[in-house]
């Protein structure tokens, strides 16, 4: 068992890095930067943030003497070796400064007549994507994920996400412990008591709530509890106080949620509870004499549960993806909303980081769901 | 699956009815919800609350987006600030200036006894070193080129120099400040209004860098001070006792709700958490059931912003101006705003809204903006009678609701009336915006709002080298006119010459005008202060509760509107020692 978990981990580990990967490179693909608005910042200004987040670096004057010109301008991409600037030396010669890599230019420093010592900034370039995806890599791997763009330096990624990640846990974790709660009961239930009337409508509801998705759910609870009866505030979430006046704002994102998960946990029990009752192994249970409360809550219920377990792993998945809406609709301060941010403004460092941190969870949510359904199937146990 | 039938059936008839009782215009409702306003009088507590869209930063000299600009305004203030609607700016931390005769240099005279929130004296020398730090490049400022009419600012800000003493700025001695400018600018006492040129505490930024805008270390010089700040859930001003002023605010408390989604302000609104949408729109699609209602809490007052698509020049077919006008003129500019935008927005003939003719005397120029049968004769003139032989053109907006169906009226004006295929492309703003940027567009989605209260900023934006000229236009007769609007000094001539730009504009046509914005808001009866601005800024020390006279005449029906402050009597803003 252990050497199965270590072996999951540290396939983690390498699904990680693939997806910090594959992010760095859509968020580089996507046109538009983070330092982009309807009017364009000065050069000066562009090159000074761009070093100050690794997105440029200065070129340095190899040698001293006073600038005569510059021969390429701003936004202009040249081969390693093009002339950059034609500098007059002190012994009256003239002296070529040439590219020593291809790269771009953020921004030419200083006007012509300007004095210059060896290693004085010449001219401030872009750094490239392998430069800037190794320095990512490398301080991720050292544990620093950086500051956000969007607040200029002002906000660490660490700081953002931990604001919102626990809010966003604490809506995953009660709507998954409610829909448990909910559907599992509902559905053995009803699998007791199959064609009953209420097994009717119960089925029926919950087939129309799982067809309805949070998209449509989410906005007919905010307008009917919200807005018409106004039984219910919403916006804003404290994570993890649990007084009545933080508690109030929790209850329609949860319920939302929960409800749609709750239907699929009602189904599935209601199906793994039917086929299991009609095994043999349960006939041979009743024949020796248990009764049937016996049946069903020690034998039948733990076999029926392992589609309900296997199913925690996508779920929990689904939660993550469906709380996005959730807590767009209800305004939730959760990853949801740092996640489409961050995206729209070209955070690099936040989007890294909140798609790791989902990235991370799924993977872990995973491995307990296998090591649980492990511990409920014993015929799983042996599976390599 | 037959037997899920009768619930699924139950299921789609109630979502079928909660749909239709809630597009239906019930005049009742209507009725009974303005007889529920204005059965609400004003709270007991002077609590205001507001609804605002999430910031990124507090930092006065950094801060880009209005949110922050909104909620810092009442935080920091500058030299004057902003007037109870539109008049002109008061009296705020300085109590006047003088003007040299050329109009280039400015003295402002500061308070007597000015202390931040901590304290600490406030001084001249205070606002030099603030503007020199908005000017730094290190600061990476986006509002730093609203310095850029002092003298030196410009190439400070440029890196072209990095002497900061080469900027025109200087403290004489505590308490003035002297300024030399650029070029004559005879608005600088509005741009002085605007948050970039508030002071900012040089001892609380030097000791705690970054972090010095979190509410822990924060020191401010406004009628408010920032007690909580959490990202993107609320943000909360108490009154300070220390501003000059004190004593006239009437708001004990404010609580923001931040939001970047306007359903969510509305509804927020709507069930009572707050008293104002603040600076979130009203949805789009929310409006004319609103207008229809006759909401009594729903004001709708015109603003300096405009609405325009950018038409690239330089390349064909847009490069003949025959094409450009037969574009301008098959567009029915006030169904537009009529029958989809139904906000009360003006259709607009040029980019100068007529906002200007109390304060400047200026009256916009006002172009015919809609004859088809003058555009088909233009079109067949350009050589392409009834559309034949014009290529599709692209047209490029933002992705949002409100903007497609903008280019939609457009896409099918064009073709019904011209024969023009135009095809419409939509792209997240980020996107859009790389795009402008690099002149790679046809038609692009673009607006203006102005920087600076004065006809000259609807002008500067298509001068050659501003950032936002899109269109590619570059025409030297019309920088030069900008230049001379610049030097000229006495309000008739140049009148004459911000007519004569406009003239120059409409004739070239770089864009495709088309409307002016209203500000569209929903707010309390009972809160008396919030007077129309034309920019749009509307500060909370200027708010209160409608006396018991008041809510009579505004039960009654009337709106109470409160006249900006006379200037000349700053003595109405001083409390008492």
């Amino acid at each position: 068992m252990t050497a199965f978990v270590l072996r999951r981990l540290l396939q983690g580990v390498v699904t990680l890095w693939v997806v910090a990967s594959l992010t760095f490179v859509l968020v580089r693909l996507t046109p538009g930067g983070p330092f982009d608005g309807a009017k364009p910042l000065p050069d000066a200004v562009r090159a000074h943030l761009g070093r100050s987040f690794g997105l440029a670096e200065a070129v340095p004057s190899p040698v001293a003497g006073t600038l005569d010109h510059f021969q390429v301008h701003v936004g202009q991409s040249v081969s390693q070796g093009t002339v950059l600037a034609r500098l007059r030396l002190s012994d009256g010669s003239e002296s070529l400064v040439r590219a020593p890599r291809d790269l771009t230019i953020v921004q030419l420093v200083g006007q012509p007549g300007r004095v210059l010592r060896a290693g004085d900034v010449l001219l401030v370039r872009e750094t490239s994507w392998l430069q800037q995806y190794l320095t990512t890599l490398t301080s991720w791997a050292s544990g620093d994920l950086g500051v956000t763009y969007a607040s200029e330096g002002s906000r660490t990624v660490v700081e953002q996400l931990g604001d919102a990640a626990p809010v966003s846990l604490e809506l995953a974790l009660l709507a998954l412990g409610l829909a448990l709660l909910v559907g599992v009961p509902l559905g053995a239930w009803t699998a007791l008591r199959p064609r009953s009337w209420l097994d009717h409508v119960t089925t029926a509801a919950a087939l129309a709530v799982v067809s309805m998705s949070t998209l449509v759910l989410a906005p007919v609870l905010l307008v009917v509890f919200g807005v018409w009866l106004q039984w219910l505030p919403w916006g804003g979430w404290e994570p993890f106080a649990f007084s009545w006046e933080h508690l109030q704002p929790k209850i329609l994102p949860v319920a939302t949620l929960a409800l749609v998960y709750a239907a699929w946990f009602a189904r599935l029990t209601r199906a793994g509870l039917l086929d299991v009752l009609g095994e043999p192994w349960v006939r041979a249970a009743r024949a020796r004499g248990l009764t049937e409360r016996q049946v069903v809550l020690r034998h039948a219920l733990r076999g029926a549960l392992v589609p309900v377990v296997a199913f925690l792993g996508p779920a929990v998945a689904g939660l993550a993806a469906g709380s996005v809406v959730v807590e767009r609709v209800f305004a939730v301060p959760g990853m949801g909303d740092v996640f489409v941010t961050a995206a729209l403004n070209r955070d690099l460092p936040l989007v890294l980081g909140a798609v790791l941190l989902y990235a991370a969870g799924l993977i872990l949510a995973n491995l307990a769901v296998d090591v649980a359904c492990a511990a409920l199937d014993p015929r799983l146990r042996r599976a390599p | 699956m037959p037997r899920a039938l009768p619930s699924s059936w139950w299921f789609v008839a109630s979502v079928g009815c909660l749909l239709i009782a809630s597009c239906g215009h019930d005049p009742d409702v209507a009725a009974r919800r303005n007889a529920q306003l204005l059965d609400q009088a004003a709270p007991r507590t002077r609590v205001f609350s507001l609804a605002s869209s999430a910031h990124e930063f507090l930092d006065p000299a950094r801060i880009a987006e209005t949110a922050g600009q909104h909620l810092m305004l009442n935080v920091f203030e500058g030299l004057y600030t902003y007037n109870r609607g539109d008049g002109p700016p008061v009296p705020a931390m300085a109590t006047h200036h003088e003007q040299s005769p050329d109009g280039l240099v400015w003295t402002f005279h500061l308070r007597e006894g000015l202390v931040w929130s901590d304290g600490t004296a406030l001084t001249a020398r205070d606002f030099v070193w603030s503007w020199r730090r908005v000017l730094d490049p290190k600061t990476a400022s986006r509002s730093a080129q609203l310095l850029w009419f002092i003298k030196g600012a410009k190439a400070f800000h440029a890196g072209e120099t990095t002497d900061p003493e080469t900027i025109a700025v200087h403290a004489l001695d505590d308490r003035t400040l002297q300024v030399t400018l650029d070029h004559p600018t005879p608005f600088f006492d509005e741009l002085v209004c605007e948050l970039a040129y508030a002071p900012t505490p040089r001892h609380v930024v030097e000791r705690w860098g970054l972090d010095w805008t979190r509410p822990e270390h924060l020191v401010s010089n406004g009628p408010f001070l920032l007690v909580e700040d959490q990202p993107r859930v609320r943000a909360t001003l108490r009154r300070n006792h220390r501003y000059f002023d004190a004593y006239s605010v009437f708001l004990d408390e404010v609580r923001v709700l931040l939001s970047d989604d306007d359903q969510t302000a509305l509804d927020w609104y709507e069930v009572g958490r707050t008293q104002w949408l603040g600076d979130r729109a009203l949805p789009i699609d929310k409006v004319p059931s609103l207008l229809g209602a006759r909401r009594v809490d729903l004001r709708s007052d015109p603003k300096l912003c405009t609405y325009y698509y950018s038409l690239r020049v330089d390349r064909p077919p847009l490069n003949d101006p025959r094409v450009r006008r037969a574009l301008m003129l098959a567009i029915d500019r006030e169904r537009l705003s009529r029958h989809v935008l139904r906000g009360g927005q003006p259709a607009a003939g040029t980019a100068m809204p007529d906002l200007f003719g109390a304060s400047h005397g200026y009256h916009a120029l006002q172009v015919p903006s809609y004859d088809v049968e003058r555009a088909q004769q233009l079109l067949a003139e350009a050589g392409y009678p009834k559309g034949v032989g014009l290529p599709p053109i692209e047209l490029l907006h933002n992705t949002g609701d409100g903007q497609r169906l903008i280019a939609e009226v457009i896409q099918r004006d064009l073709w019904d009336h011209l024969g023009v295929r135009v095809t419409v492309a939509s792209q997240e703003w980020g996107s859009m915006l790389k795009r402008l940027l690099a002149g790679d567009f046809a038609i692009g989605r673009s607006s203006w709002c102005a920087d600076y209260p004065d006809p000259l900023t609807f002008l500067e934006v298509f001068r050659s080298d501003a950032e936002a000229n899109y269109s590619g236009y570059r025409s030297p007769e019309f920088d030069a006119t900008v230049d001379a609007i610049r030097a000229e000094t006495r309000r008739d001539p140049r009148n004459a010459l911000i007519r004569k730009a406009e003239v120059i504009l409409d004739r070239d046509l770089p864009y495709l005008p088309m409307f002016h914005y209203t500000n569209t808001t929903l707010v309390r009866p009972y809160v008396i202060g919030l007077e129309p601005h034309r920019e749009d800024k509307h500060p909370l020390k200027y708010v209160r509760w409608a006396t018991s006279a008041e809510w009579l005449r505004i039960r009654s029906g009337e709106r109470i509107h409160l006249p900006p402050f006379a200037v000349a009597a700053p003595a109405e803003f001083e409390g008492p020692p």
